[in-house]
């Protein structure tokens, strides 16, 4: 399925397929007197697959929903396919498929008919989505409690239905916060499969996530975000290059660049990389 | 028991937090609960107060007669906080019991069932008592004042208030684990709401059979002794109610000795209550509370495409898909949402009981008709602006925790809230229609007034809607899980004040029509119905805003909201 998934939809697309997909420019979001994310600067291009990493409270999950609409930056630019997400949300929003870390859902709505719903605000005609609808519930092994309320669903099962909902559209951009919680190996098999895919057809996939042998083995480049600020950013040898520390995993490395150190802790900056080199 | 401590100082300190960390919004609707619920203490107070006092200084009934009078009047008050404790702690018992969301939490515990039973019963118990006790507690403490009773009394009257809310809360606590045994809980809980509600029209019924506005200011004393001496309190000397009034009286006089006769009867009647319970509780609560979270599960197989898809979807064929997929989603959610359709149970009890008011209301002349048919306009102005606040300022809150889905989408706010209007609006007109038609054949009222009546709830429930969802949108409650819950709260307070505000405004622009329409009944010749045009003209320009600000702000509110 997965194979010809946006063939027909790049022919058609009046969207540029070129540059860069997502542009982070100097992202600030502050609550109240805490600095989630400060001075966030990031360029990811069409197809690639960005990894996101960070201990707890880093910041991982603002920045994704800043994307993603659901916050407003206090200061920079977020611009997704070239549309800036709080000038013209509208068409940012269109072309992104976002898949939150814990999956709220209308409990009273039947699988198939949340999907029908998402397929119908993203204003795909039926005779397009139904098809749709039933190749996704299919691929995702939910076709038996399709017609089932989503209040009966497991965490799992409710993960895969978001998952679902994110792609009925066919979005260039895939925001996704920790993909993997709650899904079994199968599911975790089917949805790295899925991601592979996608970057290869143009999709272009950030992630956020704590499991780093998953960004270890999908993603491009990886970002370390760190009490807010991008520490590092690079491919695995990159990183690696840069934390010192030859011959190492990812795990190695994200614990030596978010290791707890005056130079971070006093002035909030980062003297020992420079995360965009 | 030390477990059971632990559990307790726990809930002290998550109490302690609530009080002492408000945040500032909370804070403000605090202190004006607060302040509103202080006023209606000193009322209830002052009311009772004066029906006492007025009793004790009767002085052509004997004495005896008149305490045979006022121990009515504490029975009937007892009799009825006792129908309410126990139908409160019916209707709280199940979902503390069983569907608590810490109950998950405290059963893998290494904690007693007996201990979490305990623990949850009684905390459910505090939260269905102490609403009765703030209405009852003024009651006897204005007793006490006009029959000069001493400090003996008000120690008594805490003991005997004590006793007296034990053991409805242990039947009820009976009662629901003995449901639990035949019936999912959600069920149960469904069963007794309906339930409540019967007994709630009843319980008006009665009251307004009574004709109470009598008893604040009766005709004469003899009037207000027939009133008491007709009613019938049963005053079976098993129940604990008068146990309870009892207890009172002879707290009051200082009869130690049938003081503590009554007393033993309240405490056997506790103790052998809440010991059946927990003997019960060993038997049941665990196997109740496990069946309960199975029918958490228990799945709901619904096929596509069905009737009511169908039927919604013709309906609605000439709306803009985007916003269609949002009424459809709304409407299923609603219908499948047991917890917001059977709101629609209170609502008929609502019409009920409002025409029942009607029906009863004395009549003597067209002129007096026509005048309480205006009266009624704002009165159903009133009634439409609470049903509003019940389904149309949740409008927005209600998509709760799912609310991400929305805001991720790309969907125009002016359309999400436009489609809650529409939603809405609807039903409600008809509401409002049937409720002034049917009110003005009951009052048969001339075709002038059924006219502007009809025509000025059309204008009342289109505002009415517009400044609930608006307002509900500009105060939204995500978090708010229980749906009748969301309209109490800051914003909810604000939109009923605006209500008022705008019913006033509406009935006081219509007041000079009417004057003139009721001038020409008297005399043909007086004034032109030119001089109504700025007046109705108001009414429309006034309505037209209240409909329009509000969903205007409430969409720019969306557009800022930020989803932490």
């Amino acid at each position: 399925m997965w194979d010809n998934f946006y063939q027909k939809e790049y022919m058609s697309s009046s969207i540029s397929c070129e540059g860069e997909m997502i542009e982070l420019s100097r992202l600030k979001k502050r609550f109240g007197g805490v600095v989630a994310v400060d001075e966030l600067t990031l360029n990811i291009p069409r197809g690639e697959f960005f990894g996101f990493l960070g201990p707890n409270g880093a910041g991982k999950t603002t920045t994704i929903k800043v994307m993603a609409g659901l916050l407003k930056p206090t200061a920079g630019r977020v611009r997704i396919g070239g549309f800036d997400v709080v000038q013209q949300p509208l068409p940012a929003k269109k072309i992104v498929g976002f898949i939150p870390d814990r999956s709220f859902l209308y409990e009273k709505l039947t699988g198939r008919e949340f999907l029908t719903f998402i397929a119908e605000v993203y204003g795909l005609d039926s005779k397009s989505y139904k098809p749709m609808i039933a190749s996704l519930l299919e691929e995702f092994e939910l076709t038996p409690w399709g017609d089932e309320l989503i209040e009966s669903y497991s965490h799992g099962m409710r993960q895969r239905l978001v998952i679902c909902s994110a792609l009925i559209h066919h979005p260039r951009v895939i925001l996704v916060d920790e993909p993997m919680v709650a899904l079994d190996p199968k599911g975790v098999k089917l949805v790295k499969e899925l991601f592979t895919t996608l970057c290869q057809q143009g999709v272009t996939i950030f992630m956020s996530t704590h499991t780093l042998s998953l960004a270890e083995e999908l993603c491009h480049r990886i970002g370390i975000i760190h009490r807010g600020r991008l520490v590092a950013v690079g491919t695995r040898e990159e990183l690696r290059r840069r934390a010192s520390i030859p011959q190492t995993g990812l795990e190695d490395i994200f614990l030596e660049l978010t290791r707890e150190d005056e130079s971070v802790n006093s002035a909030g900056k980062d003297t020992r990389v420079n995360p965009q080199a | 028991m030390n477990r059971l401590i632990l559990l307790v100082k726990t809930q002290g300190l998550i109490l302690k937090h609530r009080v002492f960390h408000l945040r500032k919004g909370v804070l403000f609707k605090g202190s004006l609960l607060g302040s509103l619920g202080l006023l209606f203490i000193a009322g209830d107070y002052l009311f009772f107060h004066r029906i006492f006092g007025y009793l004790n200084s009767i002085e052509e009934f004997p004495l005896f007669f008149v305490l045979g009078l006022t121990e009515r009047l504490l029975g009937m008050v007892f009799l009825a906080s006792f129908s309410m404790l126990l139908f409160s702690n019916l209707l709280t018992s199940i979902p503390t019991l069983y569907l608590s969301r810490d109950l998950d939490l405290l059963m893998s515990c290494p904690l007693k069932r007996g201990n979490v039973f305990f623990f949850k019963w009684s905390g459910g118990m505090l939260n269905s008592s102490y609403m009765v006790l703030i209405f009852s507690l003024p009651i006897f403490a204005a007793y006490g004042r006009v029959f000069e009773a001493g400090v003996f009394y008000y120690l008594m009257l805490g003991g005997i208030m004590l006793l007296f809310i034990l053991t409805p809360a242990a039947i009820g606590g009976v009662v629901s684990l003995s449901l639990m045994r035949f019936l999912p809980a959600k069920r149960i809980h469904q069963l007794l709401t309906g339930l409540g509600v019967i007994c709630l029209v009843i319980m008006v019924i009665l009251i307004r059979l009574l004709r109470p506005e009598q008893l604040w200011n009766p005709g004469s004393a003899e009037d207000l002794a027939n009133m008491l001496s007709s009613l019938t309190v049963p005053s079976s000397p098993y129940l604990p109610s008068f146990w309870a009034t009892k207890a009172l009286l002879f707290a009051r006089s200082g009869d130690y000795l049938n003081l503590s006769r009554y007393l033993s009867f309240m405490l056997v009647a506790a103790v052998g209550t809440i010991g059946l319970l927990l003997l019960i509780a060993r038997k049941m609560y665990y196997e109740g509370w496990a069946s309960a979270q199975e029918s958490k599960k228990k799945s709901h197989r619904l096929r596509e495409g069905t009737l009511l898809d169908r039927c919604i979807r013709g309906v609605l064929k000439w709306v803009n898909p985007i916003y269609r997929a949002l009424l459809i989603k709304d409407v299923k959610v609603f219908l499948r949402d047991a917890t917001q359709w059977s709101q629609l149970f209170l609502l008929g009890a609502l019409i009920f009981i409002y025409l029942f008011n009607i029906k009863n209301i004395p009549l003597p002349t067209p002129f007096f008709r026509n005048i309480i048919s205006f009266g009624n306009l704002g009165l159903g102005g009133f009634v439409l602006a609470a049903v509003a606040a019940r389904f149309a300022f949740p409008a927005t809150s209600v998509e709760g925790k799912s609310f991400w889905i929305i805001h991720s989408s790309p969907i125009h706010y002016r359309g999400f809230l436009w489609s809650k209007f529409f939603l809405f609006v609807i039903p409600l007109l008809l509401l409002a229609e049937v409720l002034v038609y049917a009110s003005n054949l009951l009052l048969k009222v001339d075709s002038y007034f059924m006219t502007m009546s009809l025509g000025t709830i059309f204008l009342m429930s289109v505002a009415l809607t517009g400044l609930g969802v608006g307002m509900g949108a500009l105060f939204p409650r995500f978090e708010v899980e229980n749906y009748a819950k969301i309209a109490v709260g800051t914003g909810g307070l604000f939109y009923m004040i605006i209500s008022l505000v705008y019913i006033a405004t509406i009935v006081g622009l219509e007041v000079n029509p009417v004057y003139l329409h009721l001038s020409r009944q008297l005399d043909p010749h007086f004034g032109g119905w030119v001089y109504t045009i700025p007046f109705y003209g108001g009414v429309v320009l006034v309505s037209a805003l209240v409909t329009w600000l509000p969903m205007r702000m409430g969409v720019k509110a969306l557009q800022r909201y930020q989803l932490s």
